[in-house]
């Protein structure tokens, strides 16, 4: 017969938050910190940054937890957290602009006529993923939260305060996009092999 | 490349395999939310609330301040003791006894504000 305690559930951790209690915020910590960092990660595709929106994630769920609905699942509230936070280090962060050169230089590069399987198998999950960060901040979101975080379109609309409608026609342009970025990537690949 | 919706589907599936993330980071992450939760809150600067005392002398200096300036401001006095100019003025009066219309004007002030 095992003696070993249960775990608290989420709503009896954000009541020990709401005592001050930082070893429950611990325990939420140690339950969603993946969580929150993985989707950070793939929003803003910065790592350190990603660990800015995670610990800032954790002080709003330590400081708000008075206003967190108990009856609720905690998950939807921090990814809700998650992506306005991710947010206001997209909105803030200036765009990057790649040079002409330094694309050319990346598409004649010695490593794109590699027959390296694995290497080209990297370069495409590159490609995809630098694919997905050009998505704007819509579209970006609810990729990953469709295909990392693996919710559903209703709940990714509840995250979002959305209709599902909005979340779906998102989705649909977002692939789109990504399906044509990655075919117009294939076409430079193959006239730069066509050069060399 | 023309993908099919289940290739791209795998495609963006592996391209967002979940960032590997170690015990360690983890361990330091938790240290630094830990010591940001131990450092004193700083509360943000209120601005005082003034009480019904001090809001009623302010009232009253404001009343003193209005009344003063109507009453004992001089730049008032000076600017209405000032001389004035002519100015051209025309002024048309019909007398119907003898059917004539009168023009007058125009009217001078002299400086001891006489019309002239």
């Amino acid at each position: 017969m095992s003696l070993t305690e249960p775990e608290p559930s989420d709503a009896a951790l954000v009541e020990r938050v709401r005592q001050n209690d930082l070893n429950a915020l611990g325990g939420l910590f140690d339950r969603y910190y993946a969580q929150v960092y993985r989707t950070a990660a793939a929003i803003t595709q910065d790592s350190a940054v990603a660990e800015d929106v995670a610990q800032d994630c954790f002080l709003k769920l330590h400081r708000y937890a008075d206003r967190i609905d108990t009856s609720l699942p905690l998950a939807p509230w921090l990814y809700r957290v998650t992506v306005n936070l991710s947010y206001t280090w997209v909105s803030r962060q200036k765009k990057r602009r790649v040079s002409l050169e330094a694309v050319v230089d990346c598409l004649m590069s010695p490593a794109w006529h590699s027959p390296d399987h694995v290497a080209e198998h990297n370069e495409l999950q590159d490609q995809v993923r630098q694919a997905i960060g050009e998505l704007n901040f819509n579209q970006r979101v609810v990729v990953v939260l469709h295909y990392l975080s693996g919710l559903s379109l209703e709940e990714i609309a509840e995250i979002l305060d959305c209709p599902v409608g909005t979340v779906k026609s998102r989705l649909y342009y977002a692939r789109e996009n990504l399906r044509h970025k990655l075919h117009t990537v294939s076409w430079a690949q193959e006239v730069a092999h066509g050069f060399a | 490349m023309d993908l099919h919706d289940h290739e791209l589907d795998s495609l963006i599936s592996l391209a967002l395999q979940p960032a590997p993330v170690m015990a360690q980071q983890k361990q330091l992450a938790w240290e630094k939310l830990h010591a940001k939760l131990a450092e004193p809150a700083l509360l943000p600067a209120t601005a005082e609330t003034p009480t019904r005392t001090i809001r009623l002398w302010r009232a009253v200096q404001i009343g003193w301040d209005m009344l003063r300036s109507f009453a004992l401001e001089e730049a008032r006095y000076e600017s209405a003791r000032q001389e004035r100019y002519a100015y051209r003025y025309y002024s048309f009066a019909l007398d119907p006894a003898s059917f004539s219309l009168e023009v007058m004007g125009p009217l001078r002030v002299s400086k001891l504000g006489q019309v002239c």
